[in-house]
């Protein structure tokens, strides 16, 4: 799939950059002239991938996390979250839904299964020690009506 | 996020606003908690149909204060009739849990 356009944001593990991240993405989605149902399922899709980083990937420590956009063609949007803290040991029990590592915290245990039923496609790798890395993607249904050509700016793409 | 209370013959309306994540759960959880617990509230209604985002920080933040309000025998309702956030309450099996209406006037007959 050709890149047409992409964006780099990194940012410290605060909880008040949650919402910060989620409208960052948001305005760089924003150039596919997204409904408001697929703009919020993004920006939940980015607030629980920034929250796990933030709650579970830091803990008590502030660390760095970097978040990737990517917009291809045919409307496909591409978002990374990726952590460098303390990793997860089994992914596959982490995405299972309710479970959670700190059912003291009212963590609901859902963030994973929010972000697979709000987006269409995740792919999770984590290394222990290491960090860990949330990849996701959706197909921004293409509104004819509106007229919006975004492959006209970048004749070509963009190799990356 | 920024809340209003009421209070009608006993039942304790909470009409929280703007966006609930973890930051914001995080600062309202004990204010939330205190007005539950007040002897003069016996029924909770949380109306979040005005919340412009929820997150399931803001579905664990929901569960807590029902939990908080079934410790002390209270009944917790929620309002909600914002499609998004009805669709995060369904995933994330909140209804099974804790009963949801789509106005106040239901939730408080």
């Amino acid at each position: 799939m050709k890149v047409l356009n992409y964006m780099e944001l990194k940012i410290p593990s605060k909880a008040q950059n949650e919402a910060f991240a989620r409208v960052a993405v948001a305005a760089f989605v924003a150039q596919l002239d997204p409904t408001l149902d697929e703009i919020t399922e993004i920006k939940t899709a980015v607030s629980e991938a920034v929250t796990n980083s933030i709650i579970h990937a830091y803990e008590d420590k502030i660390g760095e996390i970097i978040i990737k956009g990517k917009i291809y063609e045919n409307y496909i949007v591409e978002i990374e979250v990726i952590d460098f803290g303390k990793g997860i040991e089994d992914v596959e029990l982490a995405r299972q839904p309710l479970f959670t590592t700190k059912p003291d915290q009212e963590r609901s245990g859902m963030g994973f299964t929010v972000m697979e039923t709000f987006m269409d496609k995740l792919e999770v790798t984590s290394e222990v020690g290491r960090g860990t890395c949330v990849r996701m993607f959706k197909a921004i249904k293409k509104r004819k009506s509106e007229g919006v050509e975004i492959e006209q700016g970048f004749p070509g793409g963009i190799d990356k | 996020m920024d809340f209003e209370t009421i209070i009608i013959e006993g039942t304790l309306i909470l009409k929280i606003k703007g966006e609930l994540d973890q930051y914001n759960a995080d600062r309202y959880r004990l204010r939330f908690d205190m007005k539950i617990v007040s002897p003069e509230v016996q029924k909770v209604v949380i109306d979040i149909s005005e919340l412009s985002f929820m997150d399931s920080s803001g579905v664990g933040f929901l569960v807590g204060r029902f939990r908080t309000a079934k410790a002390f025998a209270k009944e917790l309702v929620l309002v909600c009739n914002s499609n998004y956030i009805n669709k995060l309450l369904s995933t994330c099996g909140i209804e099974k849990l804790i009963k949801k209406y789509t106005t106040i006037e239901e939730a408080l007959s």
